[in-house]
């Protein structure tokens, strides 16, 4: 449905600052095929290029080089030089700031895709539609209040209405929950997610908060510095990152550091940690005597009952050290002999006291090998 | 950008054609009327006395010989820096403290002091000049007359005719100016700033001296040096009260070289004086920018709306209000004397004999007299023109300058800010030296043309401003739902802009009316504005007329800022703060 093929770009150097110096590029070789009906997330921490790569599939920057296809309509190819404009890709769009008019009514910001777009409606058709429109995100009792008079939810939902209002196949949405209360935020992220897969909308969503992006997700491109560094489901992600990048912004994570002791045939083998020899999976390309880099999911842990020994394979032994209640879990540092952490997410109904020695358990499974260097 | 080809067969690369048409013939304008006037001022101050740039083939540097070994030199540039100097300190001090009063204090009637500010703007200097003139003059200056029928002294008890006198009244009358400018300051600083010293020990006087004085420093600064810069090219006060109390100061010296009663205009000493005072105007806009950007590292102005919290007066409150009237009546002092002429068949001291020979043949004259009406008549055009020439203009490179950014829009943006730094009465005189011999020269249209250029630097910063604070995504929105183009600029970007636009018209159409700088270096008998017959029939003298007039001018501008002012403010108001997104 969305190709994107090789975008490459760089902003000009800005101001003063820095002139002269080229700035990093913006984008770097990003590709992403985007099936029909898709939610799409584009996740990434700030300044990585998501809000860039989305106004290059809406037209409102170009991409150096790159191809962009939507359906079977190539809109932007640098190499025969096709470039279609913004108004001309029949996209809704819902901006980070809103961008609601200030000026016009509720019911004129939503209108305003029908009035001026490529296709011009006769005004009773236009009423009908704003109105569904609005009902759609239950807005219908505020169709004549000024824009100014709308809370940041309302807002939010005028924008969203107004980006489907006129029945686009692809809808890109750029952080439109983050200028939201944390309670109001819970409840649009299953709303939304609802409303345009109700409509069978291919939507692609911005967002820095891996939360929205694991909830509400087909499929995720996290990206970082301009490129897409993962492309996955939200549990590839998670459960099967392939960096400690990835890692660490999907979630909390243990990197641990160890060495390669033993390669043992059915892919799995041993390496040498702080807190003893861990058995896990090892990639096919693993040597003994290489350097390992690990990661343990801290809701992986697990804390065995108090009075355990510690015996057994993959069983280590630690003394409980900062702990903190944060309701949902306790967040539990284990501290080995040699002084190395692991972190622990543990039941709240099971309270570790600081000093007190404990057993616990690195499940093989949930071991992953991210890197193997000699 | 980078992608040429990529462009090359849509509607995205003519627009993009469009704008770079249009801001090479803007940069091409611009250049015509801002940097040729000052290469042919640059060239007659080389050329020998007595010949005009076009005439002459020689370059001599003897002008500058002259002029630097002239001993009057350093007096008159020490007398515009002491002029300039001491009204923007008075100006300053007064409208910070009535400013202070009215955002920070629980001050009585703050909408009436704020609306009397803001109206006071229209109000031409000159006219209060006059009226000032009429009040103080040593000999039958109504104060004169009142202190020595008082105190029964002979002799002359104050005259408006002296250095401390003008700086006094020119303090007075931009302290409004300064009062507007100040008071955003105030209205813009985070009060939780001034909490977070108090909750911290300071005590009020503490926390006014160590947060918030040091806070709006920068600010403060920069609104002085901006007056400042200003009031170095002043030209009007100066001619009305510094020609007769012979002090002069450079925009007055360079007036007098050109108009010279006994001998040939000398056009090259002329061009000499201005080249010196452009060079001084230059160096106090590199000033006021450092500045400006050592206050950006304090950036208080968040551009939020805070609800600032208002201290008490308590039993200063009368004493604070009274001093507030105090500064309003005198500001209406020069005015009711100049009402008072106007219906006087000559000029007397306000009496019950006087007022028996009320008469209203003034105001007659002022709408039957060919000159008059002609004036009146050719004011209006040079408002309408002017004031819509700089706008539309403005817009247009405030856009390009906004949201192209290339080598181009970076040329014109520093083009249409070169006005800022030339004084009046040098661009005067360059505008005079390049079109003495074209057929523009004595029509109203030169001084159209004058007004452009010496305005459109307001004009395209004010409109820069307004259009960094419309987020590009609201006109992006439009292109996404699929508008064109200028659909977008007509229902979004324009709707946006119109109290912005409506404000900027008006500053510009109020100093054009009130401006006497161009009209008098470029008058003729043909191109007569109000504001020069105004300096005519005063010079004439024909007091009780030129009060007439004086009235006439006030009440035709009060009557068009007035409303719009009002119409514009609701307009803001109607969008608060909150979606401006
Ligand atoms: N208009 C622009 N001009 C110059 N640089 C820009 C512009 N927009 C974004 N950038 C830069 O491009 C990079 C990616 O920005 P963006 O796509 O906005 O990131 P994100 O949306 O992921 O936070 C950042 O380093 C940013 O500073
Ligand atoms: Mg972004």
């Amino acid at each position: 449905m969305l190709r994107l093929e090789n975008l490459n770009k760089y902003y000009p150097p800005t101001g003063e600052v820095g002139a002269g110096a080229m700035p990093a590029p913006a984008l770097t070789d990003v590709s992403l095929d985007i099936a029909q009906g898709e939610f799409f997330t584009l996740l990434g921490p700030s300044g990585c290029g998501k809000t860039t790569t989305l106004q290059c599939i809406a037209g409102l920057e170009h991409p150096g080089t790159g191809r962009i296809t939507m359906g079977d309509r190539v809109v932007f190819d640098s190499d025969p030089g096709i470039l279609v404009p913004p108004n001309k890709r029949g996209l809704g769009m819902v901006f980070q700031s809103y961008a609601i008019w200030p000026h016009m009514t509720v019911y004129e910001n939503v209108a305003f895709p029908l009035q001026h777009g490529p296709r011009k409606l006769p005004s009773s058709t236009v009423r009908t539609k704003v109105q569904a429109a609005l009902e759609r995100v239950m807005l219908q009792d505020y169709v004549d209040r000024p824009a100014p008079y709308l809370s940041g939810g309302q807002q939010q939902r005028v924008a969203l209405a107004r980006a489907l209002v006129s029945e686009p196949s692809i809808i890109l949405l750029d952080e439109p929950l983050s200028n939201l209360d944390a309670k109001l935020r819970d409840a649009m992220r299953v709303e939304l997610r609802d409303l345009v897969k109700a409509l069978g909308i291919t939507t692609i969503y911005v967002t820095h908060d891996q939360t929205e992006a694991l909830s509400m997700s087909d499929r995720i491109a996290l990206m970082n510095k301009g490129r897409v560094v993962q492309l996955g489901t939200p549990e590839d992600l998670y459960l099967r990152p392939k960096s400690a990048f990835v890692a660490e912004f999907v979630g909390r994570s243990n990197i641990i550091q160890g060495k390669v002791e033993q390669v043992g045939v059915d892919g799995r083998g041993v390496v040498n940690t702080a807190f003893g020899p861990l058995s896990c999976p090892l990639p096919a390309t693993a040597q003994q005597g290489q350097t390992a880099e690990l990661m343990v999911r801290p809701h992986g842990v697990e804390i065995l009952p108090a009075g355990a020994e510690a015996k057994g394979a993959n069983v280590f032994a630690a003394t409980v050290g900062r702990t903190s209640f944060l309701g949902e879990f306790f967040d539990i540092e284990l501290v080995s002999a040699d002084g190395a952490i692991v972190r622990v997410f543990g039941s709240p109904y099971q309270r570790h006291e600081t000093g007190t020695a404990v057993a616990f358990r690195l499940p093989e499974d949930r071991c992953l090998v991210l890197a193997c260097r000699s | 950008m980078s992608s040429a080809p990529a462009a090359a067969l849509t509607n995205q690369h003519t627009r993009r054609n469009v704008t770079t048409i249009v801001s090479i013939v803007l940069l091409a304008l611009m250049t015509l009327l801002v940097v040729a006037p000052l290469l042919i001022l640059f060239r007659t101050s080389l050329a020998p006395s007595g010949e005009l740039p076009f005439e002459s083939g020689t370059y001599s540097p003897d002008n500058y010989i002259e002029a630097v070994t002239n001993p009057r030199l350093l007096e008159i540039v020490l007398n515009t820096l002491q002029y300039a100097l001491g009204s923007v300190t008075i100006g300053v001090l007064l409208a910070f403290g009535i400013a202070w009063l009215v955002e920070r204090t629980d001050l009585p009637g703050k909408a009436l002091v704020r609306t009397l500010m803001y109206s006071w703007m229209a109000i031409p200097p000159v006219v209060l000049a006059f009226g000032w003139i009429l009040l103080g003059n040593p000999g039958n200056g109504i104060i004169n007359v009142v202190v020595r029928a008082l105190f029964g002294v002979e002799g002359v008890a104050f005259t408006i005719y002296s250095m401390s006198s003008m700086i006094v009244i020119t303090g007075l009358a931009i302290a409004p100016t300064a009062f507007s400018m100040i008071a955003g300051l105030l209205r813009n600083m985070d009060p939780q700033l001034e909490s977070a010293g108090a909750v911290h020990g300071a005590s009020g006087l503490g926390v006014f001296r160590t947060v918030t004085l040091p806070l709006l420093v920068p600010g403060l600064m920069s609104v002085g040096i901006l007056l400042f810069m200003a009031m170095i090219q002043a030209f009007d006060l100066p001619l009305v009260i510094g020609l007769t109390a012979k002090v002069q100061v450079l925009s007055t010296q360079i007036f007098l070289l050109a108009n010279s009663d006994i001998s040939r205009p000398d056009y090259s000493l002329t061009a000499t004086f201005g080249t010196f005072f452009l060079v001084l105007a230059a160096v106090l806009m590199t000033v006021y920018f450092r500045v400006v950007r050592l206050g950006e590292r304090f950036r208080v102005v968040t551009g939020k709306a805070f609800r600032p919290s208002k201290r008490p007066l308590g039993a200063w409150k009368l004493p604070a209000a009274v001093m507030v009237g105090l500064y309003f009546t005198i500001m209406l002092l020069p005015f009711l004397v100049l009402l008072w002429t106007s219906f006087q068949p000559f000029y007397a001291i306000p009496s019950w004999e006087a007022l028996s020979r009320f008469t209203l043949q003034n105001y007659a004259s002022v709408f039957k007299e060919r000159q008059i009406t002609r004036a009146l008549f050719n004011t209006i055009i040079l408002i309408l023109f002017s004031a819509t020439i700089v706008m539309v203009l403005s817009v247009m490179i405030a856009w390009i300058a906004v949201r192209t950014k290339t080598r181009v829009s970076r040329a014109l943006e520093l083009v249409s800010f070169a006005p800022m730094a030339i004084p009046p009465v040098v661009l005067a005189i360059a505008i005079l030296l390049i079109y003495l011999r074209t057929p523009l020269y004595g029509t109203i249209w030169l001084i159209i043309l004058a007004h452009v250029t010496a305005y459109i630097a307001y004009g395209t910063r004010t409109m820069h401003a307004a259009l960094l604070q419309i987020h590009k995504e609201l006109e992006s929105a439009a292109l996404i739902s699929g508008a064109g183009w200028f659909t977008m600029l007509r229902r979004v970007i324009f709707p946006l802009l119109l109290p912005h636009i409506l404000n900027g018209w008006l500053w510009v159409a109020g100093h054009s009316a009130r401006d006497i700088t161009f009209p008098l270096f470029l008058i003729t008998a043909t191109n007569v504005v109000a504001a020069s017959e105004l300096y005519v029939l005063w010079t004439t003298p024909e007091i009780p007329k030129s009060s007439a007039l004086a009235i006439v001018l006030v009440a035709g501008l009060l009557m068009l800022v007035v409303p719009v002012q009002i119409f514009t403010s609701r307009l803001e108001l109607g969008r608060s703060s909150k979606s401006s997104a």
